[in-house]
């Protein structure tokens, strides 16, 4: 048994997903930021976790033959994490743009970067990232800028990158999911032992399973037992995010391209769950556990008839061919093979990924203060 | 008279640590200095990191060098001795020729060199002192090599190569390997293989054009990366290794030592190749080995395709089988996969691979990729320190050489 201090289990409720989300931009930064000595980076309102480092790159601009400097640097606010803007210059007589902002809400609100969200949470990590980047910028009417969808039409100048979603699903082992693969981008590769990826680095769409312990409560006390989990990752950038936010979301046209501009604070977990909805492969769940210490040969064989797309039948004449057994081994294999294969049972891999698998927690229905919320934000992303 | 030995040096992207004095004005400005010296600075940027002593932060700076990429120079000065911690990340193959697709020359590897030493001396307070940045070229050098990757090629025109390494084990790497569609990895502390389709990764990189990739698909790649201790194991013996501030480093290897490592290292690779010695030792028998037998087995299945280990692992944790009895069933599936190798032994695979060694080209890059020749002198040093020792040393006979 675990007991976690100062905890009360509490009623059962859809936890929210835990959140990064990255928002593209083009805003002009003050130039005094990537100075060492300036004054404004000692001013109080201005939550910088260290002093910004530029990294500058040497090229020939090809057609006039002048040598430019390139720059770029990383900016952490409020904690490592929490908020980093990336910001850049084309040419060393041009002043630092921000390109893009990445937001851990949890981090931001809690210091902590699985700390679970409740509702409202959204509006004010964004409304606190607003306020945290605003004093930054070369101009002030740029704070408009900063938060996708608060300026419409074609002077809109900041959309939504990439969001991701984490949920963690309780009585699930990793090692039970076989064969995993997405429709839209391919087969697990990559797996370690803890975690395997649906998805390569550059693509619009990435999976993540990673195998966890999770807290759940006990049956009648007040305490809380480890059962295995899975941490499931979705991340979505491009046109896959466009597709499967716009819905309940808006869009806005920018350079000619078509990006996203907002979504619903329940639109990252509906997303999470229909992706996880759509995942292929087999869940292998036995009825009974074996007992640690022995390792049943019938156990082996039918783990490999759920696992694999061997049939029974071969699988036995296979291991039959290797190991040659007497006539009284191979009657009771035989036996026990029947025996395992009735208490084996395989489920499509995504009925374990379904709400009712979500881990509990007690943060999702407490409301908190929507104070330091801004209105606009809230009235947008509800 | 007898002429240079055109014999291979397999090095890929490898580590130099050394001290040296770094003229102040480059730390102060690094744009600035390379400029003035009209050296070819790509780019800078400045770190800090934490201070072994009291907890102080050093403050360093990162330079990439060479108008066509492959070097990178990390300077950390150490405090009130003048001197600065340098750490050397170059790529020969990516010096020369743009990329990496090529298994080098002993010359060629020797050229890089000299090329780094040029564009290093550059830096220094006394450009003299580039003797103290290549491993092996005076007494009392502080220099020494801290990783090395040494690269193979060989033709898999079906994948079954590929496949066959899905199952290899090293005895010293514990870790599980990682496999993708076209590579797989063994991803240890100090030692990493990696065997993966050449072609693919550098179209993925961009530097082969999806026409290029069609000549070289079959090109597959071993790559073994030692550092610290297991760089000394394999390649530490008379001659190679310097004791430099107490400890033994490794300070010169010649292309032969790296060929003793690959054949080493493909020997003690298990589930790979067929081992004539353990065949004839006594098979491991008993019914734990015999399920062994049968996962691998299954493992090559068309319709199963999984690599043993993945098989194996995932069994071992959903049927909870215990550390000993794992261990037997992955000795009999080691054994079964020797049995039925594809590849037949070791030693006969790289003798093979070895004068026929395919290389990747990307045209385009080559063609970009352009050195003028370095300092006659320093070309002549480090081939006196790297060249095969049985060659009698003519400097004015150069095969394979870059220039």
């Amino acid at each position: 048994m675990v007991t976690l201090p100062n905890t009360r289990v509490g009623p059962r409720c859809a936890p929210m997903p835990s959140l990064q989300l990255g928002i593209a931009t083009r805003v002009l930064l003050n130039p005094q930021i990537v100075e060492p000595s300036s004054a404004l980076l000692r001013r109080s309102d201005i939550s910088l976790v260290s002093l910004p480092k530029v990294a500058t790159t040497h090229a020939t601009d090809q057609a006039t033959k002048r040598k430019i400097l390139k720059k770029k640097t990383n900016i952490h606010l409020v904690c490592h994490g929490a908020i980093r803007l990336f910001a850049s210059t084309e040419d060393d007589n041009e002043p630092m743009t921000m390109r893009t902002i990445d937001i851990d809400p949890a981090l931001l609100l809690y210091g902590k970067p699985d700390h679970p969200l409740a509702l409202g949470d959204l509006h004010r990590a964004l409304s606190r990232a607003r306020g945290e980047v605003a004093p930054l910028l070369a101009h002030p009417r740029d704070i408009y800028h900063i938060i996708p969808g608060l300026v419409g039409g074609e002077t809109s100048r900041a959309w939504w990158k990439h969001i991701t979603c984490s949920v963690t699903f309780s009585h699930t082992a990793l090692c039970q999911c076989q064969l995993v693969s997405h429709p839209e981008v391919g087969h697990a590769e990559g797996d370690t032992p803890k975690a395997l990826q649906v998805g390569t680095k550059g693509d619009d769409m990435v999976i993540t399973l990673e195998s966890v312990t999770v807290p759940v409560p006990a049956d009648s006390r007040e305490d809380w037992v480890e059962v295995p989990g899975v941490r499931a990752t979705v991340s979505l950038k491009g046109q896959a995010m466009l597709e499967r936010y716009r819905y309940g979301g808006g869009t806005v046209r920018i350079n000619e391209r078509t990006r996203l501009a907002w979504f619903a604070e329940s639109a990252p977990a509906s997303v999470h769950q229909k992706v996880m909805n759509e995942m292929e492969g087999v869940y292998i769940a036995p009825l009974e556990r074996p007992a640690k210490g022995r390792v049943l040969k019938s156990r082996v064989i039918a783990w490999m008839s759920a696992a694999t797309p061997r049939p029974v039948g071969d699988l036995h004449a296979q291991y039959v061919a290797i190991s040659n057994p007497s006539e009284s081994t191979l009657k009771r294999l035989k036996n026990d093979l029947n025996k395992e294969l009735d208490n084996l049972r395989t489920l499509p891999v995504s009925s374990r990924f379904a709400p009712g698998f979500r881990a509990l927690s007690t943060a999702g229905t407490t409301s908190r203060p929507m104070d330091n919320v801004d209105p606009r934000i809230a009235e947008l992303y509800s | 008279m007898s002429f240079l030995h055109d014999a291979i040096m397999p090095v890929d992207r490898s580590t130099i640590n050394t001290t040296a004095r770094i003229a102040p004005a480059l730390l102060k400005d690094p744009y600035q200095f390379a400029s003035q010296r009209q050296i070819p600075l790509r780019g800078h940027h400045f770190i800090s990191v934490p201070g072994r002593t009291f907890g102080r932060t050093r403050n360093g700076i990162v330079l990439h060098l060479l108008k066509f990429r492959g070097l990178k120079v990390t300077i950390l000065p150490i405090l009130r001795e003048g001197f600065s911690n340098i750490l050397i990340d170059f790529n020969p193959g990516v010096i020369l020729y743009g990329h990496n697709g090529r298994i080098l020359r002993e010359a060629e590897f020797c050229d890089a060199l000299a090329i780094v030493s040029e564009a290093l001396s550059q830096l220094l307070e006394d450009p003299e002192d580039w003797r103290r940045l290549i491993p092996g070229l005076q007494p009392d050098s502080p220099s020494y090599w801290a990783s090395l990757e040494i690269p193979l090629h060989c033709q898999d025109p079906n994948g079954e190569f590929l496949q066959s390494f899905r199952n290899a084990r090293h005895p010293f790497i514990r870790k599980s390997a990682r496999h993708w569609e076209t590579s797989m990895l063994l991803p240890g502390c100090n030692m990493k293989l990696s065997v993966y389709q050449k072609g693919e990764e550098m179209a993925a990189g961009k530097k082969l054009s999806e026409e290029e990739l069609q000549n070289f698909k079959n090109v597959l790649r071993i790559e073994v990366r030692l550092r610290k201790g297991k760089l000394l194991d394999y390649l530490g013996g008379p001659g190679n290794t310097s004791v430099i501030d107490g400890v033994d480093r490794i300070v010169r290897f010649h292309g032969s030592d790296l060929v003793e490592i690959l054949r080493q290292v493909l020997g003690q690779i298990r589930g790979v190749f067929r081992d004539d010695e353990k065949n004839v030792r006594m098979p491991t028998t008993g019914h734990l080995a015999d399920l062994g037998r049968f996962i691998a087995k299954e493992s090559l299945s068309p319709e199963v395709r999984q690599p043993f280990h993945v098989l194996l692992e995932a069994i071992c944790l959903d049927c909870r089988v215990p550390g000993k009895a794992r261990n037997q069933l992955r000795k009999g599936g080691l054994e079964l996969l020797s049995e039925v190798s594809l590849l037949g032994e070791s030693a006969q695979f790289l003798n093979a691979a070895l004068p026929r060694q395919p290389h990747v080209i990307s045209g385009r890059l080559e063609r970009m990729t352009r050195h003028d020749p370095p300092p006659q002198h320093m070309l002549d040093a480090i081939r006196r320190a790297y060249s095969a020792p049985s060659q009698t040393f003519y400097p004015h006979l150069e095969l394979s050489s870059y220039f």
